[in-house]
């Protein structure tokens, strides 16, 4: 077993957390950072982390603590996976103190691991945000902004962090397990939330056609020769995700007696056991971005989630949302049929 | 209506073509009714036909599998599809290549045992209704890299990943 010693921000950080709460912490700790091994304190130092001037009502903080995984994350933060640990301090007047780990690449490419902490917490308009301050030196580097989660193991929020503002998604992890792998957060590609322009586009008839589906590089099944299907099936199950391997998009117009013709889609696609069909309506562009709505059984259904993509190069690069279920979606234009 | 005439230049082209496919029957389909396999290496190019030709039949069986929606029957899934690829393992062992083919087909071949161990471990984890080991075993298929080796010794039916059938 190694000898360890601790640097200042450990055992500052160690004084200000209880027992349990130091543990999972110096956990994070030993997976993020390390360069430098951590392990009890045993430098009797002040906490360096004051009692915050204001205090997160345990009745507002209680949603928020417990240990998540970075589940997703904007794509251009180059974050690869994380954990974020937020918890009531033992001290005589508790106060929200959160840890995270990042775990990322820098912009040569090189693998890069952050520990970071964020505190002071504090509450207003059902969001709880923090700063996110540097455990090494405790300067501000950032900031984490996170609504009243509306499910009980998923926390979504803003993280203002290396010069951006990146939607990122926490899955709640269990509490006590620190051995566990941290998955790989999926990269997404957040939107602005309300597109400035109506329709597909500054021309949506240059948009309207048949769009192929690509598949995913990620394909689990890709290198499985014969056994893809089975691996594609597993991986799915196993991950309780929705992976298709096939589908397309058909874009078109409208009509309508009384109102201008707009543009409208179908997306079908299919993955190991089903398939999917779901119809797009009130398409918005800005810039690269498109958005629309996903309707469920024809374009006048109910509003069952969105669609958000992004133009790059011939194709469409997006996330439809269907309740719970996310899939990745990248489309391109047959290459008979490619677009001037 | 048609008139029969002696014809020796198509006669000779007749017995040419004969021989050539009698000889490209022994050479290319392992001669001497050996199976292809025995003591006879294939050629590079009978090999790969060989192989797609098995890998082709092997795909076409596991597309014909019903794909499992749930964990419940991912097992048989499992099943089914290792019995496969046990069958395709069987009959690609009898195949004997040239020395330059000798290395890259016996990975390939360690590749596609190695996976189809992993499909019983799939199976098992399936149904235990461990979702986390079926992720894992899923993971481990997928690492086994059998359609790079595949690629890797010319075999493009079985390095093809098979299109997922819908259920």
């Amino acid at each position: 077993m190694s000898q360890v010693r601790c640097v200042r921000p450990c055992a500052s950080f160690a004084r200000v957390l209880g027992r349990s709460t130091l543990a999972a912490f110096l956990g994070i700790s030993l997976a993020s950072v390390t360069v430098v091994p951590v392990a009890s304190a045993t430098t009797g130092v002040g906490t360096g982390l004051p009692q915050p001037r204001v205090d997160v009502a345990q009745s507002d903080g209680a949603p928020f603590v417990g240990r998540w995984a970075i589940g997703a994350i904007d794509r251009h933060a180059r974050v690869n996976s994380g954990q974020l640990m937020i918890d009531y301090t033992d001290t005589e007047k508790p106060f929200l103190i959160g840890s995270l780990a990042i775990f990322g690449y820098d912009d040569d490419g090189r693998q890069q691991s952050t520990s970071l902490i964020t505190y002071p917490f504090s509450y207003g308009n059902g969001t709880l945000s923090a700063r996110v301050i540097s455990q090494g030196t405790f300067a501000r580097v950032g900031a984490l902004r996170l609504p009243d989660p509306v499910r009980p193991d998923q926390l979504r929020g803003e993280l203002t962090w290396r010069g951006g503002t990146w939607q990122v998604v926490f899955d709640k992890l269990p509490p006590s397990d620190l051995q566990t792998p941290l998955p790989q957060a999926r990269q997404i590609d957040p939107a602005p939330l309300r597109l400035k322009h109506d329709g597909l586009g500054p021309r949506d008839a240059d948009w309207y056609g048949r769009w192929t589906f690509v598949p995913n590089r990620d394909d689990a099944g890709r290198t499985a020769g014969l056994f893809a299907p089975v691996v594609r099936v597993a991986s799915a199950i196993g991950d309780n995700a929705f992976v298709a391997d096939s589908g397309g998009m058909h874009l078109f117009e409208v009509e309508s007696r009384t109102e201008p013709p707009r543009p409208g889609g179908m997306v079908t696609v299919h993955a190991p056991g089903s398939t999917r069909a779901e119809f797009l309506t009130d398409f918005r562009w800005e810039g690269p971005w498109r958005t629309a709505i996903v309707r469920g059984g024809s374009d006048e259904g109910p509003e069952v989630g969105t669609y958000v993509a992004r133009v790059s190069g011939d194709k469409l690069v997006g996330t439809l949302t269907n309740g719970d279920l996310s899939i990745e979606l990248t489309f391109a234009r047959p290459k008979q049929r490619q677009r001037r | 209506m048609t008139r029969l005439t002696f014809a020796p230049r198509r006669l000779t082209a007749t017995v040419t073509g004969t021989a050539l496919l009698a000889v490209a029957v022994l050479s290319g389909c392992g001669g001497g009714g050996d199976d292809g396999g025995g003591s006879r290496p294939l050629a590079h190019a009978a090999l790969v036909a060989r192989a797609n030709g098995a890998c082709r039949t092997a795909s076409a069986e596991i597309a014909r599998i019903p794909v499992a929606s749930s964990i419940d029957d991912l097992g048989e899934y499992a099943q089914r599809t290792a019995t496969v690829g046990r069958r395709l393992h069987d009959e690609l062992s009898r195949l004997t290549p040239e020395q330059p083919d000798r290395t890259a087909f016996g990975r390939y071949l360690d590749a596609l045992a190695r996976s189809n161990t992993l499909l019983g471990r799939l199976q098992a984890a399936a149904d235990a209704g461990d979702r986390d080991a079926v992720g894992e075993a899923a993971r481990e298929i997928a690492s086994s890299q059998v359609g790079t080796y595949a690629a890797v010794v010319g075999f493009d039916a079985c390095a093809e990943a098979t299109e997922t059938p819908e259920s």
